[in-house]
């Protein structure tokens, strides 16, 4: 039977409005996995269609990309909701569900309208994941979150009339005719959401603030359905090869900076999606391959790295590394679990990161992009540096500061170990993933030079951590970033409108009164506008106004006597 | 005497990780794929030059005090520029 996942998440997400306790859980539960059988049980070729006015929609189009991200999807899905069960409030679950859903919808649909209402669907429902976050921070970060993705979601919009407008196909496929503004509108909005510089702000501005369980599906979606488009429809654009290299090298540097875990992990996602902006862009079957390869792992991994982050921040209601420190032995088995992910992320031989980012790096250098191969090494050095070294030595190790723990629940660390035990198994047995790319790749990762050169590369980054250790350390500050544009200008520019509102009001009560001033008098006896127009009356050449008189143009009661006395003398001839 | 003895474990490993460069026939084209042991010199300068270049980046520009944002946000009218 073919059953859209996304579906699946759906019917979960109204069923947990109405259930609670151990009955949500255990819906919770079955809903994620559902969607995850669902997921796995789409045949190949499978495609619903149907009509909209003029245009033929196409809801399901499963061939082997989009299985592959449907499957990590759910399983991500599956994964995240059952480290938030029971720490996930209602609307969280239910957001965090519909987020999931709008995802698998946009790598589903098979034309450009039904993925552009996917692609708002999941802004939207990611809006509510950052303020699940419930602070005031959240709430400002998932405004600004929501600006932007306006923002980006309009630019797509546009390019998409365009595209259309211009007899492009419906099909949700490479755009015919080359670049042209189309393609440029299209290519910003998706940009926005892969978080390519200076696009990225959003994603460590809002990401880091949402809640422990939030953040992890957050670094799920967003940018990998965005790199799912560009693999669709950009690829061999020689112009993401550039963008990648600088996400890559990007992210490593604010990681320097940075002291806050999750925001850490936020500015090493933009630099691992790099990684896959850069594959598509070189575009080789090994390199789009690749792409794909490093987006499955990079969930896994990044989504451990996470969770791990989350259990410190359970433990400790601590989130910076000045204030984390010594709790490694207290807490053993979220350091091993974060570790494995640490490794994955880092490229270790064994882990997933090592079989899928080795891709585009090899396929840079057999497609003549030897500098790209180096500067995505280089960014591999700084992902090992903070991710694998310096974070975990400063949150698990380092000087104590005397933390007193509360107990990690069970369900996280479970939620962890499945996340780990894909890391590990997809590293000791990649042939799984390569079976499933949509390019048929002969790709073998476990060759002498490539494990002998990892190794190097890893140690001589651990001798460099080692020799600087001192200058490591995590420091009070906050990083300058590209959100200064919407963060500093937009305040004053509205504190700057306001006072021009405010002013033109003052300005306007002021004239209208005057104005009332003037026109109350001449409205209480119009005569005397008469008479300084010169027609007649009095004070018409004096030039100043004279005080109002009820008598002045009143006529004496003796001539109204004297009609009467008149009329009565009349009436008596006429009578008598 | 510790950290000497981990230096010479550290120095060991790396010389066993480099001779594999010998033994190993390179996949690559470019000339440092060639070269022994240049992965972990690559590693080591690479690692050095991120942390003082993004060092030095962030004394000289990026780096701002905590609540940079909200101290401005919440400045000259006492309330909220965003929240």
């Amino acid at each position: 039977m073919t059953v859209h996942p996304a579906f699946v998440l759906f019917v979960t997400a109204g069923l947990v409005g109405v259930s609670r306790g151990r009955a949500r859980a255990g819906v919770l539960l079955v809903g994620t996995l559902g969607a995850l059988a669902a997921a796995a049980a789409l045949p190949h070729g499978a495609h619903w269609e149907y009509n909209v006015g003029a245009y033929a929609l196409q809801l399901l189009r499963v061939d082997s990309l989009s299985h592959l991200f449907g499957l990590i999807f759910s399983l991500i899905a599956a994964i995240g909701t059952l480290y938030a069960l029971g720490v996930g409030r209602r609307t969280e679950h239910a957001a965090t569900l519909v987020y999931a859903g709008g995802a698998l919808g946009v790598v589903y649909a098979g034309d450009w309208i039904s993925a552009f209402v996917w692609w708002e669907l999941m802004a939207m429902a990611s809006v509510v994941v950052v303020w699940s976050g419930k602070t005031d921070r959240a709430r400002a970060a998932g405004f600004r979150y929501l600006f932007v993705h306006v923002a980006g979601g309009s630019l797509f919009f546009i390019g998409l009339g365009l595209h259309l407008a211009t007899g492009g196909s419906l099909a949700f496929v490479p755009l015919g005719g080359g670049p042209g503004w189309a393609y440029g509108l299209i290519l910003v909005g998706v940009a926005i959401n892969a978080a390519i510089p200076p696009l990225h702000a959003w994603l460590p501005d809002a990401y880091p603030e949402a809640s422990i369980t939030g953040t992890v599906f957050l670094s799920a979606f967003t940018t990998k359905t965005a790199v799912y488009v560009l693999i669709r429809v950009f690829a061999g654009s020689d112009l993401l090869v550039w963008a990648g290299i600088a996400m890559a090298l990007y992210g490593v540097v604010y990681a320097v900076l940075e002291n806050d875990i999750r925001r850490l992990l936020g500015y090493h996602i933009v630099s691992q999606v790099g990684y896959m902006v850069a594959g598509v862009g070189i575009g080789t079957p090994l390199a789009l391959g690749g792409a794909a390869a490093h987006a499955f792992c990079h969930i896994l991994y990044k989504a451990l790295l996470l969770m791990g982050a989350g259990a410190v921040m359970t433990a400790t209601g601590r989130r910076k590394l000045t204030e984390l420190g010594g709790i490694g032995r207290q807490m053993p088995l979220v350091l091993l679990l974060y570790t494995v992910g640490a490794f994955s992320i880092s490229g270790v031989p064994l882990f997933n990161g090592f079989i899928s980012k080795s891709m585009i790096i090899t396929a840079a250098g057999d497609d003549g992009w030897g500098f790209a191969e180096l500067l995505l090494t280089l960014a591999s050095v700084g992902t090992f540096l903070h991710t694998g070294l310096k974070l975990p030595y400063f949150t698990f190790f380092g000087p104590s500061r005397g933390l007193r723990l509360t107990r990690v629940p069970g369900h996280m660390i479970a939620a962890m170990g499945v996340a780990a035990i894909c890391c590990v198994g997809l590293g000791v047995a990649p042939g799984w993933l390569y079976a499933r790319l949509q390019t048929v790749v002969d790709y073998h990762p476990y060759t002498l030079d490539h494990v002998a050169g990892s190794l190097q590369l890893l140690g001589g980054t651990a001798l460099g951590f080692w020799w600087l250790l001192s200058k490591l350390a995590g420091e009070t500050t906050e990083s300058l970033d590209t959100d200064w544009f919407y963060r500093k200008p937009v305040p004053v520019a509205i504190a700057w409108l306001v006072g021009v509102a405010a002013a033109t009001g003052r300005f306007a009560q002021a004239a209208s009164q005057a104005l009332v001033r003037v026109a109350a008098a001449y409205a209480a006896n119009p005569l005397s506008a008469v008479g300084r127009l010169g027609v007649g009356g009095t004070g018409a050449t004096d030039g100043v106004m004279p005080p109002y008189d009820v008598n002045r143009y009143r006529l004496p009661i003796g001539v109204t006597v004297m009609w009467v006395v008149l009329a009565v003398g009349l009436l008596a001839l006429l009578v008598g | 005497m510790t950290a000497v003895r981990w230096a010479l474990a550290a120095m060991l490993a790396a010389a066993v990780v480099s001779g594999l460069d010998l033994l190993a026939h390179p996949h690559g084209e470019a000339w440092w794929h060639h070269l022994p042991g240049f992965d972990l010199v690559y590693g080591f300068v690479g690692c050095v030059a991120i942390v003082v270049g993004s060092k030095a980046l962030g004394k000289v520009w990026l780096q701002r005090p905590e609540r940079f944002y909200e101290d401005r946000e919440h400045g000259e009218d006492g309330k909220g520029g965003e929240a």
